[in-house]
């Protein structure tokens, strides 16, 4: 373990170094290459309204975002903004309507499109790992759940009255302030579709009714955390944010609660089963652990438990505080 | 049983409604997009849908209300109220945001704001609330109770608010942000005294109070983020039994007569997270992380029981009370690198440590004051006891990943990850005797990550990836679970009209669990006999089909198929047995949904979903070592709704929503649920 840690220092040492002599930029500048930066001159630059005569459409609804008013920020002043950050200079475009004279994202990429939008948002601690993440990883990118244009479209059209769904008008106003191509579930539920089936079971976390988000739980922009899920109370799992009865330090604790997580014996999507359990009979969810197949932890089930009668069969009817205990070592009160 | 609530009041509504609709004149199709309504210098586009729904259920009501606990009369369907500036900036806000859902009479109602001035702040703010009700049958144990003896009726309550200074600025950023959840009600729980078990009555009160203050900065090109944060929580949980309770086991001489039990925890979480992001020379994307988190517990107990105790002598009563606390340090440390090699190669290592330390103590003392059944005083029995638990757990974590992009429409990636933990545990059980135990673990693991995504047409993407490897799961199971991954997923959008999903998901995870020495496994026992095997498999697929604006149609259908094997040890008649725990599920999900507007003023809807588990089949268990476990049921629901448009600023729907539930448990917990409703949907702003 030594050699690993030791390995493991001079790699960073290392790749600090190169970093560290390579660097000439912050990481919030432009979001354009070196290169290109090099090429532009201040005079190629327009500004926004010369775009409007030709995408009005674009330009009324960018006009209402965040993006278009950075200019009046103090804290850009002197940097580009509005269509010409993303898009690039506009001068040559304009004078000869050469679509090639500026920068067009629908030949781009997934990551070379994310790349122009980290310029700016990569420094947020919410997206410092966008380029490790899971989306990333599968070439999904900002754009494909964002609109940078932010086209306010409010769904017209009636629903279900329980669930939240594309065409519901509650949802959908939230475009303005994320700047989302859709209601947040819906997006999600578009590539991750075997969740609706998961949140329409008997037992579900309230997704589809909108009480709850996917990003409630999980982080779409990558993070540290395996499934991209999010920390809640700095260090400790998500779950435990809306589940504080659970977060202890108990002075017995059911070790899964903090060394495998909550998903050892529940189902946090939906599920047939009380409780979000994976297993419907509460004793195959325990013996499954307590069967003398362990290395540490999980004690035998004792010889008097005998599986034979009833009273046995339903274990936490004595072991009720099952997560963990303050007075009782077998989680008994 | 069947229930009707208040269907008069439905009816006034459905018939003030109808009046409205024959009053009403004509007005062109609408077009919800525009910003017509104005106040002061801001757009606005509201709406607002407030009217009644009915509640009709037969068959078993606690089912029907842990499931979906909808109740009739007036209700606040969703309302969103959005204001806007008209110019770029507005003097104290530019935009402004509120959306509602569900209160009155729905069980999860939600309130959301959203207020920002570019450049100043912004502030989000949410307000939840769920009504969780849970009075199930006990399928593992019926003959105890007609409902499990487990139930609950409580009020949680989540609020949630974040508040940014300077939101857009690049040099310096501020949040303040401020949490609370609270659960409080009735329900029941189970105790044990004198060798039998009982219901006895709970009443939960929990509440957490969240504070987190923190800054962004950029200082020398570093993207850097400070947050320090604060969670208060209380636990004043009460349990008690005020009559006499013969227990689970009627025929024995155990009963509680009265019983009290208090177990006042306070806990206070306080914890620093530091991180620093920088793109060096925009080749080299760096990420470092610490968070620091120290958590306390510091609790209470008494309990006192009356009652008769199972050799026949009374409690009068019997005393236990403790104190102490529980300690848990634990920090994580994360540093992320990518080295953007080229425009289409990338390189990434994300290095985890986290660690934290569990350490508790419980001094209890316990005074059993007793008389004979016949009245004759006997000593007391007092008992000293202390115990203490410590958990030491420390991981690392090395995922090491490349992605290479050949052109715009073809990528693949692939990684490896390496994990070792190291975990402890050590006891003191000090009774009348003192009993030690202490054991620790290492593990290792590997797994290897790879998949890609294509583009073979404008129109089709798909995306795959995988894992292969083990994890580590030391508590479950003797061995890391060795585990693949699969998922490929499709999306073909033919046109702007059509979007169609086709997902295959698998999960392979075994447990090679090597049969340890022990008096407590059978002789005999052949290796392999433990082992576990899980199998899932997901098959999605769906359709949105929108061809023009008066007509859409989304369906699909998913099949969730889970085949778990397990190898368990059974004590039947003080004899552990080697057996099975078998677990199955054949979900079978299908929904639909689509609207028509066969006119401008009148657009129907309809939907319908059902899941459709068939469980373990008519597989039976041929031995009492065998445990085959399922939930057969069936949860469907059609709705369907008619939206009439009044004029400019209302529409009349009436709609109905209907929830048929059945399992092949006893006791039988089917029903039938008829939620007829109608409202009026008010608009602000909605253009013609």
């Amino acid at each position: 373990m030594n050699r690993f840690i030791k390995a493991l220092l001079i790699c960073a040492f290392v790749v600090a170094t190169i970093g560290w002599l390579t660097y000439h930029d912050s990481s919030q500048s432009a979001p354009f290459t070196s290169a290109e930066l090099a090429m532009f001159k201040s005079e190629d630059y327009v500004g926004s309204d010369a775009c409007k005569d030709c995408h009005e459409d674009q330009f009324k609804a960018f006009s209402h975002t965040t993006h278009s008013r950075l200019s009046a920020s103090s804290s850009w002043k002197g940097k580009v903004t509005g269509c010409e950050s993303c898009h690039g200079p506009g001068k040559a475009h304009i004078e000869e309507g050469d679509p090639k004279k500026i920068i067009s994202f629908k030949t781009k990429s997934s990551k070379e499109a994310s790349e122009t939008c980290l310029g700016c948002h990569a420094g947020k601690e919410e997206h410092n790992n966008f380029r490790r993440g899971e989306h990333w990883r599968n070439d999904v990118g900002c754009t494909d759940c964002h609109t940078a244009h932010a086209t306010v479209s409010i769904g017209g059209n009636p629903g279900s009255n329980t669930f939240v769904s594309e065409a519901a008008r509650r949802n959908a106003d939230l475009l303005a302030a994320n700047m989302l191509r859709g209601s947040e579930p819906q997006l999600c539920i578009r590539c991750h579709s075997e969740t609706k089936a998961q949140f329409s079971r008997p037992f579900h976390h309230k997704v589809l009714e909108g009480q709850i988000k996917c990003s409630d739980c999980h982080n779409p922009h990558g993070g540290f955390e395996l499934k991209q899920a999010r920390l809640s109370t700095g260090a400790d799992a998500g779950c435990l944010k809306c589940h504080a009865d659970k977060q202890g330090p108990f002075v017995f604790e059911h070790a899964p609660l903090k060394i495998e997580g909550c998903a050892s014996c529940h189902t946090p999507h939906g599920s047939a089963n009380e409780k979000l359990l994976t297993r419907s009979r509460v004793r195959q969810l325990c013996l499954e652990c307590h069967s003398n197949a362990h290395e540490i932890g999980a004690p035998d089930t004792p010889n008097f438990h005998n599986q034979a009668t009833l009273r046995y069969q339903n274990c936490t009817t004595c072991h009720v505080k099952i997560h963990g205990s303050h007075v009782d070592r077998f989680f008994f009160r | 049983m069947k229930t009707y609530k208040r269907p008069g009041l439905l009816i006034a509504v459905l018939l003030l409604s109808a009046a409205a609709v024959d009053a009403q004149q004509p007005a062109p199709s609408p077009s919800p997009t525009a910003f017509d309504d104005n106040l002061g210098n801001y757009n606005v586009v509201s709406s607002l849908e407030v009217g009644v729904r009915g509640l009709s259920v037969s068959g078993n009501d606690n089912k029907y209300r842990s499931d979906l606990n909808y109740s009739n009369g007036v209700r606040l369907f969703d309302s969103s109220f959005f204001l806007r500036s008209r110019e770029k900036t507005g003097l104290a806000f530019d935009e402004f945001l509120v959306n509602t859902s569900g209160w009155g009479g729905d069980p999860h109602g939600y309130t959301r704001i959203s207020v920002e001035k570019s450049g100043v702040y912004r502030f989000d703010g949410s307000v939840r609330r769920s009504r969780y009700f849970n009075a199930l049958a006990s399928i593992a144990n019926p003959l105890n109770a007609p409902i499990g003896q487990h139930t609950s009726n409580t009020r949680h309550n989540f609020s949630d608010f974040d508040l940014t200074g300077l939101p857009e600025n690049r040099k310096l950023r501020f949040y303040v942000g401020y949490s609370r959840d609270t659960r409080e009600g009735p329900g029941t729980t189970t105790a044990r005294f004198g060798g039998d078990e009982y219901a006895i009555d709970s009443n939960s009160d929990t509440r957490a109070n969240n504070f987190r203050a923190g800054i962004d900065a950029s200082v020398l090109g570093f993207d850097l983020s400070l947050l320090e944060g604060a969670r208060y929580f209380k636990d004043n949980s009460s349990y008690t039994v005020t009559l006499t309770n013969q227990g689970n086991n009627t025929t024995n001489t155990s009963r509680i007569d009265q019983l009290f039990r208090n177990v006042p925890a306070q806990g206070s979480h306080y914890f620093t997270r530091f991180s620093a992001h920088r793109l060096f020379a925009k080749k080299l994307d760096f990420t470092g992380r610490f968070i620091y988190l120290s958590g306390r517990t510091r609790y209470s107990f008494l309990e006192q029981t009356t009652g008769r105790l199972s050799n026949g002598n009374l409690a009068l009563p019997e005393t236990a009370t403790a104190s102490g606390e529980t300690k848990r340090p634990s920090s994580i440390g994360d540093i992320g690198v990518t080295l953007l090699a080229t425009s289409k190669f990338r390189i990434s290592n994300t290095f985890r440590f986290d660690n934290f330390r569990i350490n508790g103590e419980e001094p209890l003392l316990d005074m059993l004051r007793q008389r004979t059944n016949a009245g004759a005083p006997l000593a007391t029995v007092t008992t000293i006891s202390f115990f203490a638990r410590t958990t030491n757990y420390r991981r690392f974590m090395n995922t090491v990943e490349a992605d290479y992009q050949f052109n715009p429409s073809y990528s693949v990636h692939a990684g490896y990850r390496f994990t070792d933990r190291h975990i402890e545990l050590a006891n003191l059980d000090q009774t009348t005797t003192v009993a030690t135990r202490a054991e620790e673990v290492d593990n290792q693991t590997h797994a290897a990550i790879f998949g890609f995504k294509a583009r073979p047409v404008k129109a089709w993407t798909i995306y795959f990836d995988g894992e292969h490897g083990d994890a580590d799961s030391v508590f479950t199971r003797l061995a890391n679970n060795d585990f693949t991954n699969l998922r490929l997923r499709n999306r073909i959008n033919a046109n702007k009209q059509i979007a169609i999903n086709v997902s295959f998901i698998t999960k392979d995870n075994t447990n090679p669990a090597d049969v340890i020495t022990s008096p407590n496994v059978p002789f005999g026992t052949p290796p392999g006999a433990l082992d576990v095997n899980v199998k899932s498999r997901h098959f999605t697929s769906s359709i949105d089909w929108t061809p023009n604006a008066k007509f859409s149609l989304s369906s699909g259908y998913t099949h969730m198929r889970v085949t778990s094997i397990a190898g368990i040890l059974l004590p039947i008649s003080n004899q552990r047995r080697v057996g099975e725990s078998q677990y199955f599920s054949r979900d079978n999900f299908f929904f639909f949904n689509t609207f028509v507007r066969p006119t401008s003023r009148v657009t129907l809807y309809a939907g319908y979903h059902i899941n459709k588990d068939n469980g373990q089949g008519d597989r039976v268990s041929p031995s009492n070592v065998i445990l085959i476990d399922s939930y057969p049921m069936s949860f469907q629901s059609p709705e369907a709704r008619l939206t009439l448009k009044l004029n400019r600023v209302l529409d009349w729907n009436v709609g109905y929503t209907y929830y048929n539930y059945s399992d092949k448990f006893f006791p039988i917990q089917n029903y039938h649920a008829h939620l007829p409703y109608t409202s009026l949907r008010i608009y602000f702003g909605r253009g013609e």
